[in-house]
């Protein structure tokens, strides 16, 4: 009927603020930084961030498998992600012509090659 | 209430949530998907714009800064609803529609003038997985607003019953998981396209 109205010291609005500054400034870093590596460390550090002090993954009750689920869902995504750049860069590696095709079938032969 | 209610009560509670972060997680494949769509088109621009003419970074760190404050008043309304600050819940979720649809007036109006410029979506292939990625991230954002419309009336109408306390909850965690998302936006699509 009524909700638990315990009065948690951990439930502070101290963890949504605190995470907000470091979530801000990690930003402001990232727009103001021209290497793709450390805007990516800082995209993931704020990706943690976030989960940490707005989702509060790895603290409270059910935090394993709270975790757990976390972990999966990231390397899903980043299966994903990187098989697709992958798969597709070695497709278009491969589409290119290997030099000796294109003679071989006379497609092009310097007999049909005009000069200036 | 007997002994067997209140179990019942518990379980079906777990079973919503661990539902919907399997939901959560299905969404991520989904705009996984996406991401690596744009990946691989980012530089398919045709005869249409690059990325690098019309990204506006001035407006992508406003949108970023009006996400991630959406995403902190969402956390506020949370921790006022597990202590039972009623008001105080219903003014942080207040302000986060408020914030929700700030950045999708921006993010329309965009979109709008993109297209009005003739670099829609069936412009080239970038700009197809571009209004695709940027599109379906939007449109979470429109469906979480009106599902915050409908919460905030919910919490008005029948206060934080055990049942609203968790779709406050569900709704938080679906927030911040859209300005995660964000997060990767801005990062690959936005702040790469410059580098």
């Amino acid at each position: 009927m009524s909700t638990q109205h315990q009065a948690n010291p951990k439930d502070s609005y101290l963890w949504p603020t605190l995470g907000f500054f470091v979530a801000a400034t990690l930003t402001l870093i990232a727009f103001d930084s021209t290497s793709k590596i450390l805007i990516l460390v800082l995209a993931i550090a704020q990706l943690i961030t976030q989960l940490y002090f707005f989702i509060h993954l790895g603290r409270g009750d059910g935090r394993r498998w709270n975790i757990a689920i976390g972990i999966l869902g990231v390397v899903l995504l980043l299966a994903i992600g990187i098989g697709t750049v992958w798969v597709m860069n070695h497709l278009q590696a491969n589409m290119m012509p290997k030099t000796g095709d294109l003679y071989i079938n006379s497609i092009v032969s310097p007999a049909n090659e005009t000069r200036p | 209430m007997n002994n067997e209610d209140i179990t019942l009560a518990l379980e079906e509670s777990e079973q919503a949530t661990m539902g919907f972060w399997l939901y959560l997680i299905s969404d991520c494949l989904i705009f996984a998907g996406l991401f690596a769509t744009y990946a691989v088109l980012a530089n398919a621009t045709a005869s249409g714009p690059a990325a690098t003419d019309f990204f506006d970074l001035r407006s992508v760190l406003q949108e970023t800064f009006i996400l991630l404050s959406s995403s902190f008043t969402a956390s506020l309304a949370f921790y006022a609803a597990r202590r039972g600050a009623i008001r105080k819940a219903l003014i942080a979720l207040v302000s986060t529609l408020g914030l929700g649809i700030w950045f999708l007036s921006i993010e329309l109006t965009e979109f709008a003038k993109l297209i009005g410029d003739g670099a829609g979506p069936s412009t080239s292939a970038f700009l197809s997985s571009y209004f695709g990625l940027l599109g379906a991230h939007g449109l979470h954002v429109l469906l979480g607003s009106i599902w915050l419309v409908v919460l905030i009336f919910q919490i008005r109408s029948f206060g934080l019953r055990s049942e609203i306390s968790r779709r406050i909850s569900l709704f938080t965690l679906f927030w911040h998981f859209l300005d995660i998302i964000w997060i990767f936006i801005f990062t690959f699509v936005y702040l790469f396209a410059f580098l």
